[in-house]
């Protein structure tokens, strides 16, 4: 069977691209690295409600102010076509947010991180996607562009071939509105974000504030897989502390995120609370890394590990994650 | 007529044929070129691309191919290497009790230092040391290549390569070692010439694969014995979920 050859369009601006989302009704995607969307449009088959490759591709890589880095006063903002790789180069990042660039060093393997990018990996809505897991430690939001059509509608037209046709009318405005990425989440695989329709553009995290001294917050990654690299992890987690006079900040002092342990990237509620305002002793670190089994229901995988597995070994990652992050909080070199 | 050409004894077999059709050529080309120049072929040797006797006569490789070629004489010669009169039929066991001769004895050995964190069954193995007697080495580079691909490989069936039936659907399920799998490694050549071998060489390819597994599984074993209570690891690949739930006691899954 020969498939509709599929387009390919290379917009400079976001607008530009929601406009072209909006002109095929549905029936484009967006494409940044490519590394998922590709074989999939390869192997015919599409992701969730998809019964057919797309009729065009939208590269967003070509728009200049989606391929930045900008780190702020109280944000780092990603755009939504810098690779993994740049995330991992990035001396700032490398600095003061150990974590993410270790959490993107876990992507596949390099060749992988040169092309695909944090956003895909959020739309991508896996439950234990490296980019997932970090941006749910650092409270990341995205920015989601969308056209609407403001008087009319556009209609498409599909003709027996699988080719569609665009029938234009009326004007549309861009919205534009920031997520939080626990918000991302519709199930295992689905995101929120539908990738024929809306634009993620950025990904933003704060820099936390420190309100005494010198920065007093770390971040920490600790990964498990079969092999390390170019695999799956069996289970993986972020973590993020704040101290203030070497208590742990008693208000969103500390982010756990972990995964694959749900439908979606969970975080370690019950060890967040049991944290809050507590000095950081390695019996206390212990404890509540103990208490991150409250939140998790990993499944078993005959590929991977079994749930009993996940769950004699989720404490142990989480205690070397805040055992890390709370070294760095400290100031403590590497 | 040995079998297959590949594994251990391409280098052997091949090698020896190679060795015995380069020998007869010679012996052709000196009994021309002695003709030609009127010596005796045993005091005539090939220097360079030239035929050359002791007091000094000489003829060309390219002028010794004519003479051939005048001579209504092949080019071509046939080497054989058959060991079979060195290993005659045991006649007194029947066919299929005979053993098939396999005058290939190879020795090696392997060191494997692995460090094992007790918490999640997880290893890196940190640096390999491979001593294999090759009998002669005759492509040192290529040599060490083989026993280097080998450990990977025997890393890989110590560590993670497993077929699961009805689950794994190719190479994105099937784990193979990447580099970031690798340790250190040490390659030892030790030569000590075969008796039959061309020039001494012995077999190298399947050999170099075999002590590389269970170098790593000891290894694991080892570390984790004292918190183990003793138990060993008995399932290959060792995954971390193996290595734990021997560290617990617990029934391997």
């Amino acid at each position: 069977m020969t498939q509709p050859e599929t387009g390919y369009l290379t917009p400079t601006t976001p607008q530009e691209a929601v406009e072209m989302l909006r002109g095929y009704a549905g029936h484009a995607r967006v494409i940044a690295g490519g590394t998922d969307i590709l074989p999939d449009v390869a192997k015919g088959a599409l992701t969730a409600g998809q019964a057919h490759a797309p009729d065009c591709l939208i590269d967003i890589t070509r728009i200049p102010e989606l391929g930045k880095i900008e780190v702020g006063e109280s944000w780092v903002i990603v755009g939504a076509a810098v690779p993994f790789v740049r995330l991992r180069e990035h001396p700032y990042l490398a600095s003061r947010f150990h974590a993410l660039v270790d959490a993107a060093a876990s992507v596949g393997a390099l060749a992988i991180q040169t092309s695909a990018t944090w956003a895909g990996n959020l739309v991508q809505a896996l439950p234990a996607a490296d980019g997932a897991i970090i941006a749910a430690a650092l409270d990341a939001e995205v920015r989601v562009l969308v056209a609407r059509s403001e008087t009319g509608h556009s209609t498409v037209v599909r003709s027996e071939t699988g080719h569609s046709t665009v029938e234009e009318t009326g004007h549309s405005t861009v919205e534009e509105r920031w997520l939080p990425v626990a918000d991302l989440y519709a199930g295992p695989g689905r995101s929120r974000i539908d990738s024929t329709r809306e634009l993620v553009t950025h990904i933003r995290f704060p820099i936390p504030v420190s309100t005494w001294g010198p920065p007093c917050w770390g971040t920490a990654w600790r990964r498990a897989g079969r092999r390390p690299s170019l695999v799956l992890p069996t289970l993986n987690c972020a973590v993020k502390v704040e101290l203030e006079r070497d208590r742990i900040l008693p208000a969103a002092g500390v982010a756990i995120a972990m995964g694959p342990v749900g439908p979606c990237p969970v975080r370690a509620h019950s060890a967040e609370v049991f944290l809050a305002g507590k000095e950081p002793r390695p019996e206390v670190l212990a404890e509540a890394a103990q208490l991150a089994l409250c939140d998790a229901d990993p499944r078993s995988s005959v590929l991977r590990a079994s749930r009993e597995y996940r769950l004699a070994v989720l404490p142990v990652l989480v205690e070397d994650a805040l055992t890390r992050a709370v070294r760095r909080a400290r100031g403590v070199q590497d | 007529d040995s079998g297959i050409q590949g594994a251990s004894r391409a280098t052997y077999f091949v090698g020896g044929a190679v060795v015995n059709a380069a020998t007869n050529l010679r012996d052709e080309v000196l009994g021309v070129a002695a003709e030609v120049l009127d010596r005796a072929p045993e005091s005539l040797f090939i220097l360079s691309s030239n035929v050359i006797s002791p007091d000094g006569q000489q003829i060309s490789l390219a002028e010794v191919a004519a003479e051939f070629d005048r001579l209504g004489k092949s080019r071509r010669t046939l080497g054989i290497f058959d060991l079979s009169p060195y290993f005659p039929e045991d006649t007194t066991l029947n066919s299929v009790e005979a053993p098939q001769y396999a005058p290939l004895f190879v020795t090696g050995a392997h060191l494997a230092e692995v460090e094992v964190d007790t918490r999640t069954g997880e290893v890196r193995v940190l640096k390999m040391v491979a001593a294999h007697d090759v009998g002669r080495a005759v492509n040192r580079p290529d040599a060490q290549g083989q026993i280097e691909g080998a450990m990977m490989m025997g890393l890989g069936a110590a560590l993670m390569e497993e077929v699961l039936p009805g689950h794994t659907t190719g190479f994105a399920d099937y784990y193979l070692p990447t580099v970031k799998s690798m340790p250190e490694m040490e390659v030892i050549l030790v030569e000590v010439p075969s008796r039959y071998g061309p020039y001494g060489v012995k077999g190298l390819g399947e050999a170099a694969m075999l002590p590389a597994t269970p170098a790593i599984i000891n290894a694991i074993s080892r570390a984790i014995g004292p918190a183990a209570g003793g138990r060993r690891v008995r399932t290959i690949p060792a995954t971390p979920e193996r290595i734990l739930a021997t560290l617990r006691g617990e029934d391997e899954r």
